[in-house]
């Protein structure tokens, strides 16, 4: 029994100071991936640079699974046309529309109205009661880039949460038990 | 040394570094492409223009518009398609910038590019200040390029300037 657990256990055989050089190393590539997150947010103004879309309501620009790139810059007007990200208040998820009405008065407040290139009708419907307009601080980023399909595997692990639990469970115990 | 892992390894991270130098090059290469676009954008008619209460006072007009273009030449290696829009643009006391679209058009085929479109109107313009009457509107046509991968860029060219009349058109 314990002869078949030494020889499951990926780390027999490796010395020990070469399991703590894994561990740095997997320390490594997480503060890499913070450190390149937090720079797109510094470098695109946005608080969530990288979106996944989540639904086909922009079809045929952009489908489920699609990866857009967000910057904002809070001084540049905002204007009809422009596919934005708005946040509405007490919903979780963001959504991807087209800027389809904008009123902007002299002290820079907005009026807008976005609707979705697949939909039929505007977006009034979901906003939530009585909100006839979104205003500026609804919105959390306008698309400037685009690669397609990218986002699909964030799509499947949405979908079966478990998935990812069992990916970073087997991604780190692959890092961790490499031999050079 | 060499192990089935490893190579699987180098192999994916030099296919990645490809595609992104590709993927570079391709939106490098884009401002070499010719993107000069002249339209041809006027008034046909204004068949409804009135008040109307909807959650407040709010003024509508249904504006009908004729559209000539050649968007041939904007179909090259990276355009997945074109979304074109008309937009309605005037000031109001209230608010200095009022943009509204009134028609839009998702154009996917090189074949479809060559616009001759009569008698068009999707969206009514519909202002919250009630002022509409004797103003005068610019109407701009714009277009998206939504590539295959890249950049999403938006254009804005052509324009029809017209003055909205002093009395309601009832239908």
């Amino acid at each position: 029994m314990n002869d078949l657990v030494s020889k499951l256990n990926p780390f027999n055989g490796i010395p020990k100071y070469q399991v703590a050089q894994q561990i740095v190393n997997l320390g490594l590539i997480v503060s890499t991936a913070l450190m390149i997150w937090k720079f797109l947010i510094i470098f695109s103004g946005s608080e969530s640079p990288i979106v996944v879309v989540l639904s086909g309501s922009m079809r045929p620009a952009f489908d489920r699974g699609d990866l857009l790139y967000l910057d904002y810059d809070e001084k540049s007007p905002l204007r009809s046309g422009e596919i934005v990200v708005f946040k509405i208040e007490g919903k979780e998820i963001p959504i991807v529309h087209r800027v389809l009405n904008v009123h902007e008065n002299a002290a820079g407040d907005y009026l807008i109205l976005t609707k979705g290139d697949n939909n039929t009708v505007d977006d009034r419907s979901l906003y939530n009661k009585d909100q006839r307009w979104l205003t500026r601080d609804h919105i959390i980023g306008r698309v400037g880039g685009y690669l397609p399909y990218v986002g699909m595997i964030t799509i499947v692990m949405h979908d079966y949460p478990n998935l990812k639990i069992l990916m970073i469970v087997v991604l780190t115990l692959i890092v961790l038990s490499t031999r050079e | 040394m060499y192990s089935v892992t490893q190579r699987a390894n180098v192999i994916l991270c030099f296919g990645g570094i490809v595609l992104a130098g590709v993927l570079l090059l391709n939106i490098l290469s884009r401002p070499f492409f010719p993107n000069e676009v002249t339209v041809d954008l006027k008034l046909s008619s204004l068949p409804r223009f009135n008040q109307n209460t909807f959650k407040g006072p709010v003024e509508y007009a249904q504006l009908v518009v004729d559209i000539q273009t050649d968007l041939t030449h904007l179909f090259n290696w990276n355009t997945k398609m074109l979304f074109l829009y008309i937009t309605a643009e005037y000031q109001t006391d209230e608010y200095q910038t009022n943009e509204i679209v009134i028609w839009d058009y998702i154009l996917k085929e090189k074949s479809d590019a060559v616009i001759n479109k009569k008698q068009q109107w999707e969206y009514f313009v519909i202002d919250p200040a009630m002022s509409l009457r004797n103003n005068t509107v610019n109407l701009r046509f714009n277009y998206n390029i939504i590539p295959i991968s890249g950049l999403v860029t938006k254009h804005k060219v052509g324009s029809h300037t017209f003055k909205l009349p002093s009395n309601y058109i009832k239908a």
